[in-house]
């Protein structure tokens, strides 16, 4: 009788062994697909740029913006207009203070100049000028010159993901937000180029670059730089806060306020010649 | 003599016509007025090569007005008055034209929709050196120890430009005050080609004399590079070269490096030669033919900069050392410290003997304080 219920327990345990070993095959299964599937379904670094691009990009766009520059306890302003078309195509016209008022430049894809009203010349920025501050900012004239090419070189990859804390400026207001981001490595194809690392955290809602460090051959951090004040304009996110980070210098800070956008507007045909410098 | 008096007064009815179409028609309209310049005050000190010393003060007001009647229309206007207090006579100034207020640059410029036409005192920048621009023949800058470019003087003239493309164009110069066969008068044609900036440049001197010229400015591999040469041909000798060749490259520390080699074919390689009347008579600006410009230079904060320029003529081994330190210490203010050294081989033209230079001034040492407040 014992034997019997022995035999009876022992069925019982393989049926409950068999199901158990069928269902953790199922799980198994199942989680490696749903694995598969969320691996399928999830963003390369390249394509997270590209849709930051096309989040950044207007075919034509016209701004005012405050250059707040801090170095130390001193504070300079700066009062700046900006027309873009595209990502390559800039021209940008200092209205405020006396001393760089009427300074103007002009970038054509990879080419940039500089008109300067007081010897009434224009100058090219050549390539090692590209490097170098502009009107006293952290910001480089390269900053400013970056176009869509990023992709062309730099090899992008995600490294992870991270929730970061992003602070503006709005007003006389201090706004935090904690905000979900891609972390993206992008790893310059050459070697003779000034950043030759960037780390970028990208917002994985409105893809946006929220903050980017950018890095020296050498392995050096030189800048970093952070966005916010996320806004939706013309069904597209646009920051208009931006802050940039010299490390090369002890104690400097610039802040960009982005006061009016306005975004694929008429542009007169003649902004972005050689002949509006002057 | 009748060719220039018609010249003149032709000349002078356009300009009246100019005007006075701009202010009737459109004073009604009026744009826009915009309103600008500088007080500067330079206090320099001099140790002359005997060891005698001076000092000078000089105080400048220099105002900028730009007058909109429309979009099209531009009136420009750069009075100045500058005083200079001194203890001894300091040939340190361009002919400076001092307690009295100096029209500086006066021009009207009037953008039609393929051109734009320039009328008056103005200045003409030509060429891409840095430090030496040979293609400059209108009112060409020397490099000078108190004199900034901006102060450079305008110069009378007729100017058209036709843009064409974004970067591209065509200009023509003529200045003048003078009969058409006498007067100055160049053309330019400028291009952008990947990278580079190119241009070409013809000039006829008005006085039997002319130049070919040609410059460009880009990069190579990502260092800065600039080129300008200028051929001229002289009525009475053959002709001469005169070409500079820049590179510039910024380091990842910030320390900007500029290099310039200028080639002066008018100039001598053997120190015996050199022409040191014609430089006191202004005829010529360098004796030598090699010369080499070394720069370094560093934003050390937004606000302070620091630079040390050398340039050596590489023929008789004299320099110029030029250390400056600038800072604007406030929003509309800058200050800044310039020295300047000048050393070598005496009897070469940075540091030529009492014989060549009886006014011991070319070999002086100087020290320069700047104050600039911008308004």
């Amino acid at each position: 009788m014992k034997s019997k219920r022995n035999d009876q327990l022992m069925n019982n345990y393989k049926i409950s062994t068999f199901w158990i070993f069928i269902i953790g095959i199922c799980f198994g299964v199942g989680g490696w697909m749903f694995g598969f599937a969320d691996k399928a379904l999830a963003l390369t670094g390249e394509e997270i740029i590209r849709k930051v691009d096309a989040n950044m990009t207007f075919t034509t766009a016209r701004t005012e913006s405050r250059l707040v520059i801090h170095i130390g306890n001193e504070v300079r302003e700066k009062e700046m207009i900006n027309y873009e078309k595209g990502r390559d195509t800039g021209y940008a016209e200092f209205l405020s203070p006396p001393r760089d008022k009427g300074v103007k430049y002009l970038k054509i894809a990879d080419n940039m100049w500089m008109y300067l009203p007081s010897v009434e010349k224009i100058i090219k920025i050549e390539g090692h000028m590209l490097r170098q501050s502009m009107m006293g900012s952290d910001f480089s004239y390269e900053d400013a010159l970056e176009s869509t090419k990023l992709l062309e070189k730099y090899a992008a990859q995600v490294v992870t993901e991270e929730t970061i804390s992003v602070s503006f400026q709005k007003g006389e207001e201090q706004v935090t937000k904690q905000r979900p981001c891609y972390v993206i490595d992008l790893i310059a194809k050459v070697k003779d180029i000034t950043y030759y690392k960037r780390r970028i955290w990208v917002d994985k809602e409105v893809f946006i670059p929220l903050m980017e460090e950018l890095f020296a051959l050498s392995g050096k951090k030189l800048k970093v730089m952070t966005m916010g004040d996320i806004k939706k304009i013309k069904g597209r996110f646009y920051p208009m806060y931006y802050t940039m980070k010299n490390l090369l210098r002890s104690d400097s800070l610039t802040e960009m306020f982005v006061t009016k956008a306005e975004f694929d507007i008429e542009v007169p045909p003649d902004t972005f010649t050689q002949r509006n410098l002057k | 003599m009748n060719s220039r008096f018609f010249f003149q007064v032709g000349r002078s009815l356009f300009y009246f016509f100019v005007f006075a179409f701009c202010f009737f028609q459109h004073q009604a309209a009026f744009a826009s007025l915009d309103f600008g310049g500088y007080y500067k005050n330079n206090l320099i000190g001099i140790i002359k090569k005997g060891g005698d010393s001076l000092i000078a003060d000089e105080n400048k007001i220099r105002w900028r007005i730009d007058l909109r009647p429309t979009s099209k229309i531009l009136l420009h206007l750069e009075p100045e008055y500058a005083t200079l207090i001194k203890s001894l006579v300091v040939p340190l100034f361009e002919s400076p034209e001092l307690d009295k207020l100096n029209w500086d640059r006066l021009y009207l410029k009037l953008s039609f929709p393929q051109t734009d036409l320039t009328l008056g005192k103005q200045r003409i920048a030509w060429g891409t050196g840095h430090v030496w621009n040979p293609t400059d023949v209108f009112n060409p800058f020397a490099l000078s120890f108190a004199v900034a470019e901006e102060e450079r003087k305008g110069i009378e003239a007729i100017r058209l430009q036709i843009p064409y493309g974004p970067v591209g164009g065509f200009e023509g110069v003529i200045l003048t005050g003078n009969e058409w066969a006498k007067s100055k008068k160049g053309l330019k044609a400028k291009v952008n080609i990947g990278l580079f900036d190119l241009s070409a440049s013809y000039v006829d001197m008005g006085d039997g004399s002319n130049q070919i010229g040609f410059d460009s400015a880009g990069e190579i591999r990502g260092v800065g590079f600039r080129n300008e040469t200028a051929l001229v041909s002289p009525v009475l000798s053959s002709s001469y070269l005169k070409s500079v060749l820049g590179l510039g490259y910024t380091l990842d520390n910030g320390w900007g490096i500029d290099f310039e080699y200028y080639f002066n074919g008018l100039g001598k390689r053997n120190i015996a030669n050199y022409n040191w009347a014609g430089l006191f008579a202004g005829e010529i600006v360098q004796l030598g033919m090699d010369y080499i410009y070394l720069g370094f230079n560093k934003t050390i904060d937004e606000i302070t900069s620091i630079r040390f320029s050398l340039l050596m003529n590489a023929d008789d081994q004299t320099w110029i050392f030029f250390p400056s330190y600038e800072r604007n210490v406030m929003q509309n203010v800058d200050v800044g410290l310039v020295a300047m050294v000048l050393g070598g081989q005496e009897g070469g033209e940075y540091n030529p003997t009492f014989g060549q230079d009886p006014t011991g001034f070319i070999a002086s040492k100087r020290i320069l304080i700047k104050l600039r407040c911008s308004f």
